[in-house]
């Protein structure tokens, strides 16, 4: 089903959660594929699915779950049909793993900081002794430059920075496929920030993981950006190459959130969105940017289709299809 | 506009004091130390620094939320030191806005919109047929339209924007001289950012308000205010026009903080920038001399370890406390 090089596919992935207020449809017929090797970058607004998504395809689910379906092929599996202990066994931190959007600040104060990165070996059983899970541990410290000596280390200890970096090499320990990177620098400061997208450059670079950067902040996003997704109210509307889409946005939401990104060096009018994102308990029926979209024709009433526009461009709105 | 000065600040300094066992002082922190400017009547300023460099010290100095340390402020002709604190207080208050950060943490739950706005007409005094004219022109000026939809409302039922826009019109609705704006925007999406900063100018441009605008995020501060201050480890390090720094930072931490910040461009992907290592001091135990200087590459051994650099004025307008610049005179 799924071409030889695509390393991850990914189709009509949904994931509803139950609320007492009804369903929330916070991941909704999600599809898409990528290759081995560049970095997706997702972006949009608080609240539209991005955390959601990377737990959908990782299968990390909380007890809420009222829907949960579609298909996620890692080259070429249907991983959806394994058995939740197969897909630990073989898949989840194996082959994917993540840097959650909290995680640097949810380390185990009373564990070393070595010994929590080097657990996930221990868990898969992919290290054989303590000593040899240390040593790996060790060795993705420098990936990530932290000095060895901070292996024995507790969390308190390390600065913030340093803490991420940490929980970027309990991510890579695995010597996983994909890393899903969720706001990895957005409680960070700005130096700090470069530093560690500086790190991610080099590891991308240097041992060809692939990313999937997941950020509010669009400038930020192009530092490692390869190609860029566009979430909006639990669906992607745009995918593209990072080059087309940071020069040429397609989705009329796309470059209205483009157009209100600030820049420091260019003089550029800014703008803003009226109004807000659909409810995720109701979506609209038709395309869900439709009400704040100054493009909006009478076909918008239907939802569009995600559809290849060529170039490695995918739109999902009515004007490109 | 009238140009003299709203608000004049010199050498405050605002340590917290460490507790060991909550009893036993173990030292300070040193969050603000030693910071010096002036605000005049109806101008805005932004002030640039990042996390726990400390701009919400300096903005609930300035609100006498916290008592200074030491130092001197004076707003509009009062002294908010010494001993008539109490009374400057009071009056502090009714002539100093403020818009917090987190808008909804700022918002009490359980108050409607309309009580939320009356709370502070009520307690100043305001007269009852006073009190709606002021309400209903605080929410047309930030567009809470039309205010009968609002009114009867509670914050959770409003958007992030819708209840910036509120905590706004709560700091403008006493009629202050000045309002400090605490990362107003931060917790904000892109798409609403914009907005609530060309609204917070408006609004300070038709009053001729004095602003303080507090952001860590360098490139919002064009679309607000002409000047900028620099903050590093509890310090203003640079003070310029927004256009002079971005052009032409001085200070080697200005400098690191322009390279480190991304434009949104496909090219960054394939560049490595060159920023220092490390991260900020600790205030607790800041480095000697200069703060910046551990992680500085133009480090004057001898100088920048051991001598707090003065306030220099290389070029007129434009100040940075790094002893580079030490040719070019004290201001
Ligand atoms: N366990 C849950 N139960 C119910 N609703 C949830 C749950 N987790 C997330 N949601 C809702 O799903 C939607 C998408 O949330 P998600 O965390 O994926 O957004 P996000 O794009 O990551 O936002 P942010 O940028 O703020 O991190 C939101 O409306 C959120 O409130
Ligand atoms: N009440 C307090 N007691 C002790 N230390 C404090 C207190 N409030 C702040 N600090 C410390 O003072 C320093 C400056 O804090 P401040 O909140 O002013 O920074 P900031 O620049 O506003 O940071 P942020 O961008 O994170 O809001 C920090 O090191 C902080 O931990
Ligand atoms: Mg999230
Ligand atoms: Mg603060």
């Amino acid at each position: 089903m799924a071409s030889p090089d695509k390393l991850l596919r990914v189709e009509n992935l949904a994931l509803h959660f139950r609320t007492r207020r009804g369903p929330v449809q916070a991941v909704d017929g999600v599809s898409f594929e990528l290759k081995r090797g560049p970095a997706t970058v997702v972006v949009g607004e608080s609240g539209c699915g991005k955390s959601t998504l990377a737990r959908a395809i990782l299968r990390l689910l909380p007890r809420n779950v009222d829907a949960y379906r579609g298909h996620v092929w890692l080259n070429g599996t249907d991983v959806m049909t394994l058995s939740e202990e197969a897909f630990r066994r073989q898949v989840r931190w194996v082959r994917m793993s993540l840097v959650s959007q909290a995680a640097m600040n949810s380390l185990n104060p009373v564990i070393r900081i070595g010994d929590q990165v080097a657990e996930p070996l221990r868990v898969h059983r992919i290290a054989t002794g303590k000593k040899e899970a240390l040593r790996q541990a060790g060795e993705v410290f420098r990936l990530v430059g932290v000095s060895k000596d901070f292996l024995g280390r507790y969390p308190f200890e390390l600065s913030g920075g340093m803490r991420q970096r940490a929980v970027l090499a309990m991510a890579l320990i695995t010597k996983p496929d994909i890393v899903f990177l969720d706001e990895p620098t957005s409680a960070l400061d700005v130096l700090t920030q470069t530093n560690i997208m500086n790190v991610l450059k080099g590891i991308k670079h240097d041992l060809g993981v692939t990313f999937i950067l997941i950020t509010h902040d669009i400038a930020t996003s192009s530092e490692l950006a390869n190609r860029a997704a566009v979430m909006y109210a639990g669906q992607l509307v745009e995918l593209s190459d990072a080059r087309l889409f940071f020069r040429e946005p397609l989705h009329p939401y796309s470059q209205k959130l483009m157009a209100s990104v600030p820049t420091l060096r260019e003089d550029k009018k800014l703008e803003f969105i009226p109004g807000r994102p659909p409810s995720l308990l109701e979506p609209p029926t038709g395309c869900r940017f439709a009400d704040r979209c100054t493009s909006r024709f009478g076909k918008c009433e239907e939802e569009p289709p995600f559809r290849d526009v060529g170039g490695d461009r995918w739109v999902k709105c009515w004007l490109h299809a | 506009m009238t140009h003299e000065t709203l608000l004049s600040v010199r050498e405050l300094r605002t340590w917290y004091e460490l507790r060991k066992w909550g009893f036993f002082r173990a030292g300070y922190v040193k969050a603000l130390d030693g910071v010096t400017f002036d605000l005049k009547r109806g101008d805005a300023i932004t002030i640039v620094g990042e996390s726990g460099s400390g701009k919400t010290t300096l903005a609930k100095t300035v609100l006498g939320l916290v008592p200074p340390t030491q130092g001197e402020m004076i707003l509009a002709g009062e002294h908010l030191d010494g001993q008539k604190r109490g009374k400057a207080l009071a009056w502090l208050r009714g002539n100093v806005g403020f818009v917090q950060q987190d808008p909804y943490a700022a918002l009490p739950p359980f108050m409607t919109v309309d009580r939320i706005l009356r709370e502070p007409l009520v307690i100043n005094k305001v007269s009852k047929g006073d009190q709606d004219a002021r309400i209903d022109a605080a929410m047309g000026e930030v567009r809470l339209t039309p205010q009968s939809d609002f009114l009867h409302k509670y914050p959770h039922m409003l958007s992030g924007g819708q209840q910036q826009r509120l905590v706004i019109a709560r700091a403008i609705i006493l009629q202050p001289q000045l309002v400090v704006a605490d990362e107003p925007v931060s917790m904000l999406d892109a798409s609403v950012r914009v907005e609530i900063l060309q609204l917070l100018r408006r609004v300070q441009e038709t009053h001729g308000l004095g602003v303080i605008y507090i952001t860590h995020d360098l490139s919002t501060v064009r679309y607000f205010s002409e000047y900028v201050f620099v903050m590093y480890a509890g310090k203003i390090v640079e003070k310029a026009e927004v256009r002079e720094l971005i052009h032409n930072p001085l200070h080697p931490y200005s400098q690191a903080l322009l390279t480190a910040i991304s434009d949104p461009d496909p090219d960054n992907a394939d560049t490595v920038k060159e920023v220092p290592a490390g991260e900020p001091p600790s205030l607790a135990h800041p480095p000697s001399g200069c703060r910046f200087h551990p992680r500085c590459k133009h480090h004057m051994p001898g100088l920048c370890d051991r001598e707090e650099p003065k306030s220099f004025e290389p070029t007129p307008g434009h100040f940075a406390e790094c002893w580079l610049f030490r040719q070019g005179g004290t201001s």
